[in-house]
C-alpha cells in the first residue's frame, strides 16, 4: 500500500518538475509579446514624437522657463512627496533649464521619440525615451491627464522590454549581420568559451526581464480599464444612462458642436453606448483572457478610444489609452499584419519547403532584372529560379517550356500542367504584398487574363531586345557553379524531392 | 550550462519574480478602495508609487463633470489704474478648441485644473485655507494663467487683476431651473508682481 502511494507520490513530483521546467523554459528561453511591444514602442513613440510637434507653438507657454506653473511652483510641489534626491532631481530637470537649455532639451525629446520609433539601439533609445517623457510630463504636472499618466508608466515599463527585437532598425542591422556573416564565413577564431556562455547567459537574462516586464504591462492595462469601469459603476449618472448626455455638453471638450447636439438628440443610444462602455471596462481582465471574448472586447474598446478621440477632441489621450491594448494581441495576429504591410516574403521564413517556385530564363538580361524589381518592390514569397540552375528533368520540364515562358513550380504536387507565362506572373503576385496582390487576382480572371497571356507572349518573344542587368548565368547550358560555401556546408543534408529546386543555388542568386 | 550562468539566470529570475510580485500587489492596493491590507502598509505602497508610478484612473468617474465654467479676468492698468472691462477667457479657450482635432494641452487643461486646484485649496470667497500648504501655488498658478491671457490684449502694465467664476450646472432629470442658474464667484484682486 504504501509502496503504491509513494510510487504515485514520486510520479506527481516528477510531473510537477516537468511543468516547472517547461515553465522557466518559456521564461528564460522565449520573449513573449515581443511583436506586442514593438507594437508599444512604435505607438508610444510615434504618438509622444506628433504630440510634441503639435504642442511646438504652445510649448515656451506650457514648459518653458516663464511657463505659468513656474519652476519654483514646481519645486514647491515636488517637495510635497518625500522622494529619493535623484528621482526628485529628474522630476525636476527641466524646471532648472534656462531658454536655450530648454529649447535643446525640447529638441532632444523630439529626437528620443523618433529614435525609440524606428527602434535605434533600443536599449539605449527606450532609457532616454523614458527620461524626457518622465522629466517633461513633470515639469507642469497640472496640465496632464490620463493619456500622460499612461506614457510615463509605459516609458518605463518598456526600458525592461526587447520592444527592438521586430519592426526596427535594430532587427534591420541583426539581419544584416547574420547574412553577411553567412557570405563571408564565420571568422574561424574560436570565441573563447566563457565568452559563449556569457553572451547565451545575458540573451537569457534579457528573455526574463522583458517577460518579467509585459506581464507588469498586461496586468498595468487591466487595473486601468478595471479601475475606470468599476469608479463609473459607482456613478448615478452612469447608472441612469445620462452620463455621456452631459459629458457631449461640457464646454471644454466640444471641438465639434454640431455632432454633439445631433447625438444629444439620441438619448437611448447614448444610454446603451454608456453601458456598454462600462461593462467591457469592467470586464476586461477577464474577457481579455477568455478567446471567444477577447477580440470583440478589443474591438468595442477600440470603438470607444476612437470615439473619444474625435468627439471630445482628446487624440492623444484616447490613441495612448488604445495602444496599451495591442499588447494583448497574439503573435499570430501580427504576423498577419506583418504579412499584410511588409509583403509575404518578409513575413514568412523563406527555407520553408512549402514555397513555390518561379522558374525564369537567367540568360535574358530584362528576365533577370525583372525579378531583382519584383523581390524589390512585391516581395513575394516565392523562390526565383533561372533554369539554368534547374534540374529540369527531375521537375518535369522540358527545354522548350522553359525557354518559352516562365514556369511555376508548386510545392508537394506534380500535377500538369504546370501553370506558366502570366498564369505563373499573376500567382506569383497573389502572393506578394499589397497592393499587387489584387493585381494578380485579376490577371487570373478572364477575360483580363486573355490580355495578359497576349502581353505576356509578346513580351516573351521580344525578350533579348529589351535592356536589363548582367544576365545571372552567363554560360548557357551548363551547371558550372561550385555550391557555394557556409550556408550549404552547414545545412543538414535535405532529400532532393521533386518539388524542392536545388536550395544551394537559389541561395547564390539571393545573395547578389 | 555552467553553474555559474545557470546561478546568475535562476538570481535574474528569482529577482524578476519577486519585482513583479510587488509591482503588481503595489498596484492593486494602490488602485482599490482603502482597506485593511493598504491601510496597513500605506508607507511602503506609497513608497513604491510615489511619484514614479502614480496613477490616477477616474476618468469622467464617478459622476463626469457636470457643469460648464466661465473664467472672466479684468485687470487694472497702467500709472492711472484705469479698470480694463471683464474679459472671457473661457471664450478664447473655445475659440482654440471648436473645429480643432487636435487642441493643445494649455487650452483643453490649463484653465480646468488651474481652476479645480484653486476650488480645493480656497474658500468660497477665494481665501486660502489654512489647512493646504499648496494653496499660494494654486493662486500664483491661476495668476500666471490668467496673465497670460490679459497681457497680449492689453499695452500698458498690468497692476492687479481680479478674476471670476461662472460655474453653471447643466440641466438635466433632478435638477431645477434654479440650480441650472449661473452662480458666480469673483475673487479677490490680486497684486501683480513683477516677474
Amino acid at each position: 500500500m504504501s509502496a503504491i502511494t509513494s510510487a504515485r507520490a514520486s510520479t506527481a513530483a516528477t510531473r510537477l518538475g516537468n511543468w516547472w521546467s517547461r515553465r522557466y523554459a518559456l521564461v528564460t528561453d522565449s520573449a513573449v509579446a515581443a511583436r506586442g511591444t514593438a507594437a508599444l514602442r512604435i505607438g508610444y513613440g510615434a504618438l509622444w514624437t506628433l504630440f510634441l510637434l503639435f504642442e511646438f507653438d504652445e510649448r515656451l507657454a506650457a514648459w518653458g522657463p516663464n511657463a505659468a506653473w513656474t519652476p519654483t511652483m514646481e519645486r514647491t510641489f515636488e517637495a510635497q512627496t518625500p522622494m529619493l534626491g535623484w528621482v526628485r532631481d529628474w522630476l525636476t530637470s527641466v524646471a532648472g533649464l534656462g531658454s536655450g537649455g530648454f529649447e535643446a532639451f525640447y529638441a532632444l525629446a523630439i529626437l528620443a521619440g523618433v529614435l525609440f520609433t524606428l527602434g535605434w539601439r533600443t536599449p539605449i533609445s527606450s532609457l532616454l525615451f523614458c527620461f524626457v517623457v518622465i522629466a517633461l510630463e513633470n515639469r507642469s504636472p497640472l496640465l496632464t491627464d490620463g493619456g500622460d499618466n499612461v506614457l510615463t508608466l509605459m516609458s518605463i515599463f518598456l526600458c525592461f522590454t526587447r520592444c527592438g527585437r521586430h519592426w526596427s532598425l535594430d532587427a534591420r542591422r541583426r539581419q544584416r549581420r547574420a547574412q553577411h556573416d553567412e557570405a563571408v564565413e564565420a571568422p574561424a577564431g574560436p570565441s573563447a568559451d566563457w565568452r559563449l556562455e556569457l553572451d547565451a547567459a545575458r540573451e537569457q537574462i534579457a528573455n526574463v526581464l522583458h517577460n518579467g516586464a509585459v506581464l507588469v504591462i498586461a496586468f498595468q492595462v487591466c487595473v486601468i480599464y478595471a479601475t475606470a469601469g468599476l469608479y463609473k459603476v459607482q456613478g448615478s449618472m452612469w447608472q441612469d444612462g445620462t452620463a455621456m448626455t452631459y459629458v457631449l455638453r461640457l464646454r471644454w471638450f466640444q471641438p465639434w458642436p454640431g455632432l454633439d447636439s445631433w447625438l444629444l438628440g439620441h438619448g437611448v443610444l447614448l444610454a446603451i453606448a454608456g453601458f456598454v462602455t462600462v461593462f467591457v471596462q469592467i470586464g476586461f481582465p477577464f474577457t481579455v483572457f477568455t478567446p471567444k471574448l477577447k477580440y470583440p472586447s478589443l474591438v468595442v474598446l477600440a470603438g470607444m478610444h476612437l470615439s473619444i478621440a474625435v468627439l471630445l477632441g482628446l487624440p492623444f489621450f484616447s490613441l495612448i489609452m488604445l495602444v496599451g491594448d495591442a499588447v494583448f494581441l497574439s503573435d499570430r495576429v501580427w504576423r498577419a499584419v506583418e504579412r499584410r504591410v511588409a509583403g509575404p516574403a518578409y513575413a514568412e521564413n523563406m527555407n520553408t519547403i512549402a514555397t513555390p517556385t518561379l522558374v525564369f530564363d537567367g540568360d535574358c538580361a530584362f528576365c533577370t532584372s525583372s525579378v531583382q524589381w519584383i523581390k524589390r518592390w512585391c516581395r513575394p514569397a516565392v523562390r526565383f529560379v533561372p533554369w539554368q540552375q534547374l534540374d529540369l528533368a527531375a521537375h518535369g520540364l522540358t527545354q522548350e517550356q522553359v525557354t518559352s515562358a516562365v514556369q511555376w513550380l508548386r510545392p508537394r504536387t506534380s500535377a500538369k500542367p504546370v501553370p506558366s507565362g502570366a498564369a505563373a506572373i499573376g500567382r506569383m503576385l497573389l502572393r506578394a504584398r499589397w497592393p499587387f496582390r489584387p493585381a494578380g487576382a485579376l490577371m487570373l480572371v478572364p477575360p483580363i487574363s486573355w490580355l495578359a497571356a497576349g502581353v505576356y507572349r509578346l513580351i516573351a518573344n521580344n525578350r533579348y531586345r529589351l535592356p536589363g542587368g548582367t544576365p545571372a548565368c552567363a554560360v548557357p547550358h551548363a551547371r558550372l557553379t561550385p555550391a557555394p560555401t557556409s550556408k550549404a556546408a552547414a545545412e543538414p543534408e535535405r532529400p532532393e524531392s521533386l518539388e524542392e529546386p536545388n536550395v544551394a543555388l537559389d541561395d547564390l542568386l539571393e545573395r547578389d | 550550462m555552467r553553474p555559474w550562468s545557470r546561478a546568475l539566470v535562476g538570481g535574474t529570475v528569482l529577482l524578476t519574480a519577486v519585482l513583479v510580485a510587488i509591482q503588481l500587489t503595489a498596484t492593486f492596493l494602490y488602485n482599490a478602495p482603502s482597506n485593511v491590507v493598504s491601510q496597513r502598509y500605506e508607507t511602503q505602497i506609497s513608497w513604491w508609487m510615489n511619484p514614479l508610478l502614480n496613477q490616477n484612473w477616474q476618468l469622467f468617474a464617478p459622476n463626469p463633470i457636470s457643469e460648464n465654467l466661465e473664467v472672466d479676468a479684468r485687470a487694472s492698468v497702467g500709472p492711472s489704474a484705469t479698470v480694463t472691462s471683464w474679459v472671457n477667457l473661457s471664450a478664447i479657450d473655445d475659440a482654440g478648441t471648436v473645429g480643432n482635432p487636435v487642441p493643445s494641452h494649455l487650452t483643453m487643461n490649463g484653465m480646468r485644473n488651474a481652476w479645480r486646484e484653486f476650488a480645493g485649496t480656497h474658500t468660497a470667497t477665494g481665501l486660502p485655507l489654512a489647512s493646504s500648504p499648496m494653496a499660494a501655488t494654486a493662486q500664483g498658478y491661476l495668476e500666471n494663467l490668467v496673465l497670460g491671457y490679459l497681457r497680449p490684449r492689453e499695452s500698458g502694465a498690468i497692476d492687479s487683476v481680479q478674476v471670476r467664476f461662472i460655474v453653471t450646472l447643466l440641466p438635466g432629470s433632478g435638477r431645477t431651473a434654479a440650480q441650472s442658474a449661473p452662480q458666480t464667484q469673483t475673487l479677490p484682486w490680486w497684486l501683480v508682481t513683477a516677474s
